[in-house]
């Protein structure tokens, strides 16, 4: 469903993301891992036709997100870090506003079941501001489901989500992986992200340096022995000697 | 248009115009509500006045060839600010998250772009032509030539925002400041020459010479439609004017739309960097003090005064590290006084004339106080999104107000001193004694005015950010505060004068004893100002009154 080939991204003088090979199929779930300024935001702002790459090819279900950006637009949701939402809009209005922008038809049902599963229900006349952060969170989420994307990007969605938040997150997410979505998500959260997704990519300073499930990563750090955690992989990956290239 | 996108202006416009009916429910959205009709009802009296009895009327106060002569001018300068300050091409956070990644073609966002910009226009447009009488142009040409005016200056400047992408792309960095570096020498160069030959007749005349070089009218020929709009006379030359007016505003759309560029990159970048340089002024609450502050300058730390020194301090502090903006503030105002006012009257002959000058001076420099306090804010406008940690200081809030208040105070009365001896060394219309005596009453003056300001400010929350630099609405709000403080101001300098004059005569002394007087009736009403500013720091709710 995606598919990154060779992907590179400069600002100038400065390369966030260097050579970036990688594909995410039909329901895996993919946790986009790496230290601040790795390029994790910078992938998933390109895969949403956001940022034009330098060089390489991004794809979604088969559609180039340069060359045809619309399709690929049709066919993926990102789900930004610090959602931002129009303040006078009310949170169904939101659902509306998604729905006409992707020109649904008979979103409403659908859309009344999104707000029940992500317990916004109660809340769906209020206008966006009077949201919590994790409302406003959970709110992004129910309009990128809305159109049942085959591509799902949610960049740091757990900020902010208290523990039934999470909860409920994972169980939308898991829902639409095992619809046929490809879903990544990338996060600093480790403990939470571990046991959502099945796989992992780990970047560092733009460079893909690990591309696994936690077994298969584990098994290729030696320094590390026994049942490790993502954290103490995370660590081993980043702060040490960059000579982890993925395979 | 993409369904979504009309949804979303039309659902925009109902929810501010509900937010501002909830606004006037309050006491406080009714009493501003009925500060801006009183305004409207004085500019309409004039009107009126005006029609009734032209003859008898003041000038106009934008006479009709000053419009052609140098409103394509203002326009252009206009298109070049709004390009640097990179609002040019400026999507709001909540469209870039929901509208960039959304199935959408670059014609639906640059359409949706300009239209939520028209509304904007429409609104300063509206203020434009209810402040700004223009010889005798009729109201509604006005109205659709401003419109038309800034709405040409948001599309030219998103489209040179736009050309310089595309220069990015193509170039590397030091190539394109070459060649933006020699646009900028074709376009200025032929009009240096004429400028500064005219430089003795003072600014306007050498805006006017610039405004008459051969490249300078040839880009500013497609702003020359709007403006004649606004003059036209007749029904014809103004559906005439205004057709070619609207051909050249989507002319200009379309070129934006079909420029070979990574438009959404390129608004993403310009937008991100405009929301930083906001961010930056909304909490250095002013226009100019947006910039990085770069200098590490050290303060001695202030005595504790109950809670208010270390707020002083801070506060003295931040001025000190954004100097550069303030500074640049005043050098601007310097120069434009300098060139509107002293130069031609340094040159003047007649004694009698350099007098009348030198006073003018004095009066801008004593008239600082109501000014320089309106457009920098080191004070509670600084720290609107810090007012919850202010009430969650252990101190008292006539403590917190005092330290909030004092570092504007103090630097304005610097300021104002510094003037005061630049006029003793550069002209001989005073005697040092009437400068020392009206030196004597600043500090206060100008406490009183940043406790007018504040007070205001607490009262009647607002951003002292502008949406553009073309958004009159915000404009409009501070001609309205500046008013009221004028008013205000005014009030107590005429109480403080009367006191000062009969102490003088009852005390049978000069100047200084008049000066004590004044200074004195100064100093007791700012106690009741300072415990006007802390009640209504009391009473501002952290969860209610934040602007957005």
């Amino acid at each position: 469903m995606i598919e990154v080939r060779g992907f590179t991204k400069a600002y100038g003088e400065r390369t966030a993301v260097r050579d970036l090979t990688f594909s995410v199929g039909t329901g895996e779930i993919v946790g986009l891992l790496g230290p601040n300024g790795a390029g994790k935001t910078t992938t998933l702002r390109s895969l949403a036709g956001i940022l034009r790459p330098s060089a390489g090819t991004l794809s979604v279900g088969g559609f180039d997100v340069v060359r045809q950006p619309l399709e690929a637009k049709r066919r993926l949701a990102l789900v930004p870090d610090d959602p931002p939402l129009f303040t006078s809009l009310t949170v169904w209005e939101h659902l509306v506003l998604t729905a006409q922008l992707y020109d649904l038809a008979g979103w409403e049902d659908r859309a009344g079941a999104l707000l029940a599963d992500l317990e916004l229900s109660t809340r769906r006349d209020d206008l966006a501001d009077e949201l919590s952060r994790g409302m406003r969170q959970k709110l992004c989420v129910a309009c990128a489901l809305l159109h049942e994307p085959g591509a799902l990007l949610l960049d740091e969605p757990l900020t902010g989500l208290d523990p039934r938040g999470i909860r409920t997150l994972y169980t939308a997410l898991r829902r639409q992986a095992a619809a046929g979505a490809a879903v990544v998500v990338s996060s600093h959260l480790l403990a939470q992200i571990e046991a959502l997704c099945t796989r992992f990519l780990v970047l560092r300073e733009g460079r893909l340096l690990l591309d696994g499930s936690k077994p298969e990563i584990a098994a290729r750090l030696p320094a590390l022995r026994g049942d490790v955690s993502l954290e103490e992989i995370f660590f081993e990956v980043t702060e040490g000697p960059q000579e982890h290239e993925a395979s | 248009m993409n369904r979504g996108l009309r949804f979303l202006l039309w659902r925009d416009l109902v929810g501010r115009t509900r937010a501002m009916g909830r606004r006037l429910r309050t006491g406080r959205g009714a009493a501003g509500a009925l500060g801006v009709g009183l305004f409207l009802v004085a500019i309409g009296f004039v009107r009126i006045l005006r029609w009734a009895h032209p003859e008898a009327a003041a000038p106009p106060l934008v006479a009709a060839a000053r419009v052609r002569e140098l409103g394509p001018l203002v326009l252009l300068a206009l298109v070049a600010l709004n390009t640097l300050s990179g609002r040019g091409l400026y999507f709001r956070p909540a469209e870039i998250g929901w509208l960039f990644a959304a199935p959408l073609t670059r014609h639906e966002l640059v359409a949706y772009n300009v239209l939520v910009r028209a509304r904007l226009a429409a609104l300063s447009a509206l203020w434009m032509a209810l402040v700004f009488d223009v010889g005798t142009a009729r109201w509604p040409a006005v109205l659709a030539g401003a419109f038309l005016a800034l709405l040409f200056v948001q599309v030219a400047s998103q489209l040179c925002s736009v050309a310089i992408a595309w220069l990015a792309e193509r170039l590397r960095p030091a190539h394109r400041a070459a060649v933006l570096a020699l646009a900028l020498l074709l376009v200025l160069g032929p009009a240096w020459a004429p400028a500064s030959a005219a430089a003795g007749g003072g600014l306007r005349a050498m805006a006017v010479a610039m405004a008459g070089s051969p490249v300078l009218r040839s880009l500013a020929w497609p702003a020359r439609a709007c403006l004649e709009l606004v003059l036209a006379q007749d029904l014809a030359s103004a559906l005439a004017w205004g057709v070619a007016a609207v051909a050249i505003v989507v002319a200009l759309v379309e070129a934006i739309a079909r420029l070979d560029v990574a438009y959404a990159e390129a608004a993403f970048t310009r937008s991100h960097a405009v929301e930083r340089t906001r961010a930056r002024m909304r909490s250095g609450g002013g226009t100019l003090a947006g910039g990085r502050g770069s200098a590490r300058l050290r303060i001695p730390r202030f005595p504790r005064l109950g809670g208010a020194g270390p707020l002083a301090w801070r506060q003295c502090l931040e001025l000190a590290r954004n100097l550069r903006g303030v500074l640049s503030m005043i050098v601007v105002m310097g120069v434009v006084i300098a060139s509107a006012v002293l130069a031609p009257a340094l040159g003047d002959a007649d004694p009698a004339r350099r007098a009348f000058t030198a006073r003018v001076g004095l009066g801008v420099v004593v008239l600082m106080s109501i000014v320089l306090t309106q457009n920098f804010a080191f004070d509670f406008r600084r720290d609107v999104d810090r007012m919850a940690a202010l009430k969650a200081l252990p101190i008292p809030s006539v403590a917190v107000a005092s330290g909030q208040l004092m570092a504007a105070a103090l630097f304005t009365t610097l300021l104002q001193l510094a003037g005061f001896a630049l006029l003793a060394a550069t002209t001989d219309a005073f005697a040092a004694r009437a400068l020392v005596a009206l030196a004597v009453p600043l500090p206060a003056l100008s406490w009183a005015a940043v406790c007018i300001d504040n007070a205001i400010f607490l009262l009647w929350p607002y951003r002292s950010v502008p949406e553009d630099p073309g958004d009159m609405g915000f404009m409009g709000r501070n001609m309205l505060v500046m008013a009221l403080k004028i008013a205000l101001v005014g009030l107590l300098a005429l109480g403080a004068g009367l006191a000062a004059v009969a102490l003088a005569r009852l005390a049978g002394g000069g100047a200084l004893v008049a000066s004590a007087g004044a200074t004195a009736c100064l100093g007791l009403a700012c106690v009741p100002l300072t415990w006007l500013v802390s009640w209504a720091f009391d009473r501002f709710d952290v969860s209610r009154d934040v602007p957005a």
